[in-house]
């Protein structure tokens, strides 16, 4: 399939973490891979044609050893963690077959069960790495013909930046949202470690502006890597984020002249800040056209928002106003004379009690380093600067909140992601350059031009896809295990929505169901790959416990794992050398992946595979002939499912034949010039074969297109900020839908939807788990965290011994980092065997003692603890997943959680 | 620990080299090393020993071959299989000779062959097998009693010195292990090689029932006196050094059982008074003669490998501003 | 001419990229990096410093690992590279504890990740490396590859892979000796510093680290 002799340099692209994709050459010596360089040709690459340390083990990752070699099957049939499944190598025919049985019977009878579940499930994981290596699979999920359920939870959706993830898509149209690090001078990170997660173009970007200056203040209870290239480091205690940006935004808004160094017309143009709130909590809206009201100053009258002559908003002040508030389920309520007050005014009030002195108390962090950071960020402001963007003058704000994993999840995100937010809308550093970005959309559409998805809505904000809470839409009974359509209004409908919704429920429901809700079953079929849940979700035992149930599990594997070790049928699908697949890259993407360039990417084989795996096109091809659906299958390719661009489009058609199966090459050939056809719109096309050779189509990408602000002012949108008007009704809506179903079990969640968020005691909700497990909070005195490791996230890398050789240089690998001064109060020396035990269970590891943890703090980097992945099971770390129970107590109303549990540590026998 | 905690802030004054990567130790030399530095040691001193105290005619002949010199030259021989062995690329051992200009290890490998060359060549001519002294038309004899023979034998003591020296000035001269570059070490494996030695000539009189001379005795407690005093420096001074430390800290510690009870007492220490009580004494110096060859063995191999279990390379310094309060 | 790099501390994020750009580029077995990145971490709570230094030799002007090769192996160039010449070497080890930068690795045995070698390991072992020590070359195949026109430093097929790799652009490579190179104006604009000054060795790795 390859050539075999001489030595070639093979392009490919490199999406192990969303970061990327990154571009890279395999070198091939007589048709062996032999190792992994830069591809310095694609100078448009941001960060030098250069992939990060985790792709160098790709030609490792190719001829492991202990990859799964071909199809099998179980012969036991009992599973558990002590039995074996007696796995028996079958030819492929026979496993597509076995599985197309088991598919047969779902589509022809019902693709839903007696509980209301859909009975095929699949979970892809790896953080939405996943559709990089899928090939042409989707279109086969696609051409399904009915729901299927992605809800079933594994590291991913709730566990990731998950707050952000749907609080920036609602606000900005932020999937995730990063600093525009070309032109940022000063970054308040908490917790954002985008030294170790911001990939190749974020390490790139930051290392850049610190050499010429720029400022990276890091809150963060252990020195990460971020914090250690940080100007500073501030211990802050964990989950009282929210307490200090609470003080940042009291110390705007009272202690300096927030007229003065608030960007004030930004604040009144762009934003709901001068909409009169009434006496409800609810906009004070014009009775005939239900506008929202503001108070024009020049007028000295309430006009609707979008009255076209308005020159000065009114941000501060009471008026007293005529109109109506409209409440839950439409409830209008009628005002004459009303006090009003613009949002800007209530929040003002809403932050006064949040003093420097008394976030302090709650955070370590000093009031005067509150102070500090509060005129720097000012400062760097530059309220009124201007830049020029290819010759359109648009503010510049070069400063950047950003929140990290745990701060942006779990109790806490909300207050969180709205504090920094509104942060940056004081200063008018949303969405311009140098301030914050959204990346991406995953939620609204087309998730491949986000300015498109900004479509004007009500109440002169954009138009969101939540899912509805009215009386006569609200999806009562479930649709999937994880409940996204009844309990997430945020989380929309869509491909998507089913990783981004409470994703752990169906683990803890299937154990012990809440009274009223219909019992989670097993689904019939599970689909399973690039995620490993028994290791990546919380709560191991749990999910143990459960996979044991599920009838039958289909795995597409790459080596055995603790989760396919309890698969029916393991399929080896090929990795990322070995098959074919066009992917986007470019213009906007997650993390800090903005190009001036957008274009296309080719992953290929480069060399013939060492094993019987198979390119997941051809699976998905096969399987939808076997099912009698290869029409459909195809139709969705010439669509662009799974593609990326439609076979088929103005000026160009290079569809397939629908009626017959066509080889992965083919697809992707089609692909290849559909897609260069649609850039260039029409005047270049390249087949299969010039992209194996060059590797890469790109074409300008204006970086105008990074900025919202543009849009969002040509559309005459506002930013729903400060004031959540919208999510405090839709929150009381599902109050009301649920209690008329007598569900309670989501009362707690339901407390978030508030139009200012509170403070919480958000960290007491942590130390109260050991309670509801019967023991002792005091017991547990150590707050557990963990830590991305750049040489192991994403990838199912962590069996290669080449990662575990390289990652010992690192701290952290591996071992359990805690303060030197605080083992040496416990007596444990460095290099000791320790218990780390949680209320739910306990693990062992090696001390590793640091200066740069906090006393009240132990860091477990990753997630280790394997038992069935080979050279991983060998790696002697604890995981935090096996220690944190999955709790409705620890679910915030998006249904994300957070990495982190109170645990107490002690010596184990004997030094290790 | 509760309460807010000062920040950092930026440093005042001009920053300085701060250690920022620990000692850490060499793992390169270690058994065999030690091993072949006793045998050198040992072989080299035999030689020498026997030769200087004129005591070679004295400890028996076989195949007309003085026997302290084939035992000499066994050792050695057993010393320079095991460095070869220990060789990455054991075949290419000849290339060791390449650079006497610049390297202890060239000049040593040098004198070894010099040694056993001329150290065969001087005692040659009185070789008999079956009767037939082929060698004895040459102009010297083994105890280099023509003018001749001394010159041959004069060139073999030096080559049997540097032999005894040269795997001390090995580590003392360029290693970057600090616990390493002194003076000391070279001089702690001469005393330590000339006291095994003697203890090994006291042994081979013993056997071929000649009687010890008080010298021997004398020279022998000397040689561990000075043994035990080098030691006692090393151990004392410069004990603050970066590496030192580390290196006397693993010493008491991780081998302080064996430096203070094999190393000092029982391989030092012991030896030197029975040697003292030998030369007193004479009825007791056959059985004395075995016991500090056994103890001062075991004494100077450890002597040795300890020396190379606790080489610590320097912490690594550098310039890095850490932020105080 | 003499080649040598500035890194530059504050912008290392310690990825250990180029650790393992270099380990796949010079196919090295197990545990041996010419290059690697050292996690240090200095002070106490609070006050804490952590910063990450690349490490490997320092291609030192007054290299001691040269004069003290029994064979000749050790060798320094003109431009200042330090290298050993495989198969000369006799694998004694002293050039390693010669060396407090602790840059020298001997290859004692062959070695694999696996219990026997992968394919790609197959294909680009080196037995000429088996028994002898090994250090980094400042990828001399690839520097002295360059031809008329092209700059190794600049042009990154013909500079070193850790350099060329570092996804931080960290690391700087060029002609100490040129005032107009990259290496030059950096050393001049930062006055990066060495590590263990007082060895008075004169690396040729020059520290940024303010």
């Amino acid at each position: 399939m390859t050539p075999t002799s001489g030595t070639r340099k093979v392009p490919t692209y490199c999406y192990q973490c969303v970061a990327g994709p990154d571009l890279l050459n395999v070198v091939v010596e007589d048709g062996v891979a032999v190792k992994v360089e830069p591809n310095f040709g694609v100078t448009e690459h941001p960060a030098g044609g250069r992939p990060c340390v985790r792709a160098y083990s790709l030609v490792q990752k190719l001829y492991n050893p202990n990859r799964v070699k071909g199809p099998m099957k179980r012969t036991n049939p009992r599973k558990g963690k002590d039995e074996d499944p007696g796995w028996q190598p079958i030819s492929w025919d026979e496993a597509l077959d076995t599985l197309a049985d088991k598919l047969r019977p779902i589509r022809e009878g019902g693709f839903v069960d007696g509980h209301g579940y859909p009975r095929l499930a699949v979970t892809f994981g790896a953080g939405g790495t996943a559709p990089a290596y899928l090939g042409g699979f989707p279109a086969f999920l696609s051409a399904w013909g009915g729901p299927l359920d992605q809800g079933i939870g594994s590291g991913q959706g709730m566990k990731c930046v998950h707050s952000e993830h749907l609080y920036g898509e609602f606000w900005h149209r932020a999937f995730t949202v990063a600093p525009d690090m070309p032109n940022t001078t000063y970054v308040l990170s908490f917790g954002n470690n985008g030294d170790v997660s911001g990939g190749v173009i974020g390490v790139w970007r930051h290392a850049e502006a610190r050499g010429r200056g720029a400022r990276w203040i890091q809150f963060e209870p252990h020195m990460s890597v971020t914090a250690a290239t940080a100007a500073r480091w501030v211990p802050i205690k964990p989950k009282t984020d929210p307490a200090v940006l609470f003080a940042i935004l009291h110390g705007v808004l009272h202690e300096h002249d927030w007229r003065r160094v608030c960007d004030v017309d930004y604040l009144g143009r762009m934003t709901n800040a001068p909409y009169l709130v009434g006496p409800n909590g609810y906009y004070l809206r014009e009775a005939s056209s239900r506008k929202p009201l503001v108070w024009d100053e020049k007028r000295g009258a309430a006009v609707p928002f979008d009255t076209p002559d308005v020159e000065t908003y009114a941000l501060d002040g009471e008026f007293t106003v005529d109109g109506v508030e409209v409440g839950a389920d439409e409830e209008v309520i009628t005002h004459a004379g009303a006090v009003a007050r613009p949002s800007f005014t209530v929040l003002r009030e809403h932050v006064r009690p949040y003093t420097p002195e008394w976030a302090a108390h709650i955070s370590d962090v000093p009031a005067e380093t509150i102070r500090e950071v509060t005129r720097e960020y000012l400062e760097h402001a530059r309220v009124g600067a201007t830049i020029d963007v290819e010759g359109v003058t648009l503010p510049l704000r070069p400063v950047a909140i950003l929140l990290g994993k745990s701060v942006n999840n779990g109790w806490g995100g909300f207050e969180c992601c709205w504090a920094r937010t509104v942060l940056a809308a004081m200063v008018g550093a949303l969405e311009v350059p140098g301030g914050i970005l959204g990346t991406t959309v995953r939620l609204n559409r087309p998730s491949s031009n986000r300015m498109e998805s900004v479509r004007p809505g009500p109440d002169g904000f954009m138009a969101q896809p939540l899912n509805p809470t009215s009386k006569d839409k609200w999806q009562a009974r479930p649709t999937s295990r994880s409940a996204h359509k009844t309990l997430v209004p945020l989380v929309s409908d869509g491909s998507w929505s089913g990783a981004l919704s409470p994703a752990q429920l169906p683990w803890l429901f299937m154990n012990d169901t809440p009274p009223k809700w219909p019992e989670p079953t097993p689904p019939e079929v599970w689909l399973v790959g690039r995620s490993n849940p028994a290791i990546s979700c919380w709560d191991s035992d749990l999910i143990i416990s459960k996979l044991r149930q599920f009838p039958f599990v289909c795995a597409f594997a790459y080596t055995q794992d603790e989760t396919n070790w309890f698969a029916d049928l393991v399929l080896p699908d090929a990795t990322d050398l070995e098959a074919y697949q066009l992917f986007r890259v470019g213009a906007t993407k997650y993390i800090e992946s903005f190009w001036d360039h957008q274009g296309v990417a080719l992953r290929q084989p480069v060399a013939d595979s060492p094993f019987d795996t198979r390119d997941l096109t051809d699976v998905g091809t096969e399987l939808a002939r076997r099912l009698g659906i290869l029409e459909r299958y195809n139709d969705a390719l010439n669509r662009g499912v799974a593609l990326g661009v439609p076979l088929k489009g103005p000026g160009y058609d290079v569809s397939l034949d629908p009626a017959v199966p066509h080889t992965s090459e083919e697809i992707w050939d089609r692909a290849c010039r559909a897609a260069t056809l649609s850039l260039s719109q029409g005047r270049e096309e390249h087949d299969l074969a010039w992209f194996r050779e060059h590797g890469v189509y790109l074409i300008p990408f204006s970086r105008i297109n990074w900025y919202l602000h543009p849009e969002m002012t040509k559309k005459g949108l506002r930013y729903e900020l400060p004031y959540q008007e919208q999510l405090k009704r839709i929150g009381q809506e599902l109050k009301n839908r649920l209690h008329e179903q007598d569900i309670r079990f989501w009362d707690t969640q339901l407390e978030e939807y508030a139009a200012l968020p509170p403070w919480k005691d958000f960290p007491e909700i942590w130390i109260d788990v050991a309670r509801r497990y019967g023991k002792k909070p005091e017991d547990y005195p150590l707050w557990l965290l963990t830590s991305r490791s750049m040489q192991y996230s994403w990838g199912s890398q962590v069996s290669l011994p080449l990662l575990a050789d390289v990652a010992q240089h690192v701290r952290g690998h591996f071992g359990l980092m805690l303060n030197n001064k605080m083992a040496a109060l416990h007596g444990i020396a460095d290099g000791d065997e320790i218990w780390v035990e949680s209320p739910i269970g306990r693990q062992q590891g090696v001390a590793m003692l640091r200066a740069g943890v906090r006393p009240d703090v132990v860091v477990a980097i990753g997630q280790f603890a394997h038992w069935a992945t080979p050279v991983a099971e060998d790696i002697h770390m604890p995981n935090l997943n096996a220690l944190e129970p999955i709790d409705l107590s620890l679910i915030d109303s998006t249904g994300s959680g957070s990495d982190l549990i109170r645990v107490k540590v002690y010596r184990a026998n004997g030094k290790s | 620990m509760s309460g807010p905690v000062p920040t950092t802030r930026p440093p005042a004054g001009p920053p300085r080299a701060i250690e920022l990567m620990p000692a850490v130790l060499q793992h390169e030399w270690d058994l065999y090393h030690a091993t072949w530095f006793t045998l050198m040691g040992v072989g080299g001193g035999i030689f020498l020993l026997a030769r200087l105290l004129r005591l070679e005619r004295g400890l028996g002949v076989w195949l007309g071959l003085p026997v302290v010199d084939l035992v000499s030259f066994a050792v050695i021989s057993a010393g320079g299989l095991l460095l070869i062995w220990s060789l990455g690329r054991p075949l290419r051992f000849l290339r060791a000779v390449l650079k006497p200009g610049t390297s202890w290890i060239s000049r040593g490998a040098i004198a070894d062959f010099i040694f056993v060359a001329l150290g065969g060549a001087l005692i040659l001519p009185g070789l008999a097998l079956g009767g037939a002294t082929s060698f004895a038309r040459l102009p010297w004899d083994p105890w280099a009693s023509t003018t001749l023979g001394r010159v041959i034998e004069g060139v073999a003591l030096a080559a049997a010195a540097i032999v005894i020296v040269y795997a001390g000035l090995v580590l003392a001269d360029k290693a970057a292990v600090t616990f390493w570059r002194s003076w000391a070490i070279p001089a702690q494996f001469v005393f330590s090689s000339l006291a095994m030695s003697m203890a090994t000539v006291m042994l081979m009189q013993t056997l071929d029932g000649t009687p010890i001379e008080s010298l021997e005795c004398w020279l022998l407690a000397k040689f561990l006196a000075l043994l035990l005093a080098v030691i006692a420096w090393h151990v004392v001074t410069r004990r603050t050094q970066p590496g030192k430390a580390e290196a006397l800290a693993r010493l008491h510690t991780v081998y302080g059982g064996l430096f203070w009870g094999v190393v000092i007492t029982a391989g030092t220490v012991l030896p030197m008074l029975l040697a003292v009580l030998a030369a007193l004494v004479p009825p007791t110096r056959d059985a004395l003669g075995v016991a500090a060859l056994l103890l001062t063995v075991a004494g100077g191999f450890l002597l040795r490998l300890l020396t190379l279990r606790v080489g610590y390379f320097p912490p690594v310094s550098g310039v890095l501003r850490v932020p105080k309060r | 001419m003499r080649w040598g790099m500035v890194i530059d501390v504050r912008k290392c994020v310690g990825c250990q990229t180029c650790t393992i750009a270099c380990h796949e580029e010079n196919a090295l077995p197990p545990g041996i990096f010419w290059r690697h990145v050292v996690d240090v971490e200095v002070g106490d709570y609070p006050d804490v410093r952590r910063a990450f230094l690349p490490m490997g030799c320092q291609h030192c002007a007054e290299p001691p690992c040269v004069p003290v090769c029994p064979t000749g192996a050790s060798q320094q160039r003109q431009d200042g590279i330090v290298f050993v010449q495989y198969d000369m070497c006799i694998g004694c080890g002293y050039c390693a504890v010669a060396c407090p930068y602790r840059a020298r690795h001997m290859i004692h045995e062959q070695d694999w990740y696996f219990s026997t070698p992968t394919p790609s390991e197959e294909k680009a072992r080196e037995p000429e490396r088996h028994g002898v020590m090994s250090k980094c070359t400042f990828c001399k195949h690839r520097v002295d590859k360059a031809p008329a026109g092209a700059t190794p430093g600049v042009d990154p097929e013909y500079t070193p892979v850790c350099v060329s790799s570092c996804i931080a652009n960290a690391m700087h490579f060029g002609d100490l000796d040129d005032p107009n190179s990259n290496v030059s104006k950096l050393r001049e604009a930062h006055q990066p510093g060495v590590l263990l000054e007082e060895l008075n060795l004169k690396p040729s790795l020059f520290y940024i680290t303010e």
